[in-house]
Order: C-alpha cells, then sequence, then structure tokens
C-alpha cells in the first residue's frame, strides 16, 4: 500500500455493489426471437450442472455451483474466486 | 380508360350528329349514336370498343384524368377520360433480418451486496438467491437489447428459461 494512499478497502466496506448470477447464453436468429411469446422456452448453452459466473458491477469475480439450501431457497457455493476479473455484459 | 360524358354533353353531342335537337330524353337508338361516336373520336385501334355504362362510377385506382373539351356552333361537351395510373412504386431493397443471429444471456436479477462481505468470498462461500428451485426469477437479454423474464428450468440436460413475461427495453447495454 502506498504511503500516500488516501483509503483502504476496509473504508470502503459499506459500499454496495451489485451482484448478478449468469446462467448462460444462447445464439438465435432474429426470426427466432420476434417469435418468442410467453412459455417459449429458450435453450441456454450450458448444461445444468454447469458452474455460473458470479459478476459484481459487470465484472466477473467468481463462478460456483447452484446448490439447494435446506429450507428449499437457492444459492450459488463458490468454487473459484477470480483474481483478475473479466468484463461481460452487465445486467440491468 | 374509362370516358365520362354528363347528360348536357351528350345533349350537345348528339345534336350536332343530327343536326338538331334530341328526345328530352335520350332514346335507345341515340344513346348508341352517342356510343358510337365516342367510339370514333377516342378509338385507339379497331379493335377498341366502349362499352356505355349509366351512372356514376367509384374508381377503385389512383387514375390520370384528361378533361376533352369539344365546341362548336355556340356549343361546347366535355369528355373527361380517365386511365389508371400505374404506381410507379420503386422498391428499395431491405437486408433480409431474419437469419441475423443475436446472443442472448440469462441472468438472475442484480441484488446488493456490501463491499466488505464481497471481500470475504472464498471457495466454499454460500451466496443466497431469490426465489426457490422452481421460481428463480430470471431475466433473459438479447445482448445489446430488450430483457424478457422468465424463470430457470432443465431441459434435456441444459439449463432453459420459460418466457413469462413481455420484453421491455432497457438502457442498459
Amino acid at each position: 500500500m502506498s504511503a500516500n494512499q488516501m483509503l483502504t478497502l476496509a473504508a470502503l466496506g459499506d459500499v454496495e455493489v451489485s451482484i448478478a448470477v449468469t446462467f448462460g447464453a444462447s445464439r438465435c436468429r432474429v426470426s427466432d426471437v420476434l417469435a418468442f411469446t410467453e412459455g417459449t422456452i429458450v435453450m441456454l448453452g450450458a448444461r445444468a450442472d454447469a458452474p455460473v459466473d458470479v459478476l459484481v458491477n459487470g465484472i466477473a469475480v467468481a463462478s460456483g455451483d447452484i446448490v439447494e439450501l435446506d429450507d428449499g431457497a437457492l444459492a450459488v457455493e463458490i468454487r473459484d474466486v477470480r483474481a483478475a476479473g473479466s468484463e461481460v455484459e452487465n445486467p440491468a | 380508360m374509362w370516358c365520362a360524358l354528363d347528360a348536357p354533353s351528350h345533349r350537345t353531342l348528339l345534336e350536332w350528329i343530327l343536326d338538331g335537337p334530341g328526345a328530352p330524353t335520350p332514346t335507345a337508338v341515340e344513346r348508341t349514336i352517342v356510343s358510337e361516336c365516342v367510339d370514333r373520336l377516342l378509338a385507339t385501334s379497331a379493335d377498341t370498343r366502349w362499352r356505355e355504362s349509366a351512372g356514376k362510377i367509384r374508381l377503385q385506382h389512383d387514375v390520370w384524368q384528361l378533361a376533352l373539351e369539344i365546341s362548336g356552333e355556340g356549343a361546347s361537351a366535355s369528355l373527361r377520360l380517365f386511365t389508371a395510373a400505374e404506381a410507379q412504386v420503386r422498391v428499395t431493397p431491405h437486408p433480409v433480418l431474419d437469419d441475423v443471429p443475436l446472443e442472448l444471456r440469462a441472468w438472475l436479477r442484480a441484488f446488493p451486496v456490501r463491499l466488505s462481505d464481497l471481500a470475504s468470498w472464498q471457495r466454499g462461500t454460500v451466496i443466497r438467491l431469490s426465489g426457490g428451485v422452481n421460481d428463480i426469477p430470471t431475466q433473459v437479454r438479447v445482448v445489446g437489447g430488450p430483457v424478457m423474464f422468465g424463470t430457470l428450468g432443465c431441459t434435456n440436460g441444459h439449463r432453459a428459461i420459460r418466457l413469462n413475461g413481455s420484453a421491455a427495453r432497457t438502457g442498459a447495454r
């Protein structure tokens, strides 16, 4: 840490960032997308047991597995934490 | 082509041909005489014959219109000619977009986390998500475009999203 550094990570601890989990992607044609209706099933390329990416403000910081908790809620169990994130499509 | 001839003009043409007035109401013979006169005036070929039709004609097309005024002996007859205007439609070629590939991405809706919590993440950390196994609210975005909503599921061993909401355009890239 530089002697001139003004802030530490601890000072930013209460800052909230946006977490998103991406389940996968697929490619479609324009005509396919225009035909989408309620009930349409969009197949993703990822296998059901494939790890998901966890993004922080659009930066992939970790990957993990989707797990079901005892109370039926869904969760992501971190498998790998990425030291250097890669930017991907930022979710809304 | 249509030729509209009103009653006064009909009467004037007949008067010229007969060299005197016709009946107050044109007889069948007089109508035939005028019809043949129009035929001779306007025939474009020997095979062209005009078919007389009384009453108003509602033209169903865009038309070119020509007013033909014939004058003589202090009277005049007016023939109005109509012909269908062939629409000069300039067909501007458009690219066929149907087969253009688009990328779709499926997301769990974003939720907030404090940086201090994030800093403590490590292998094995469990991040609780909103929703249960069967109702994870998911967004499907056309990359760079609108977002649709659905629920996460599994089909043939692959993740899949069943769409349940209409698309909404967002400003997010």
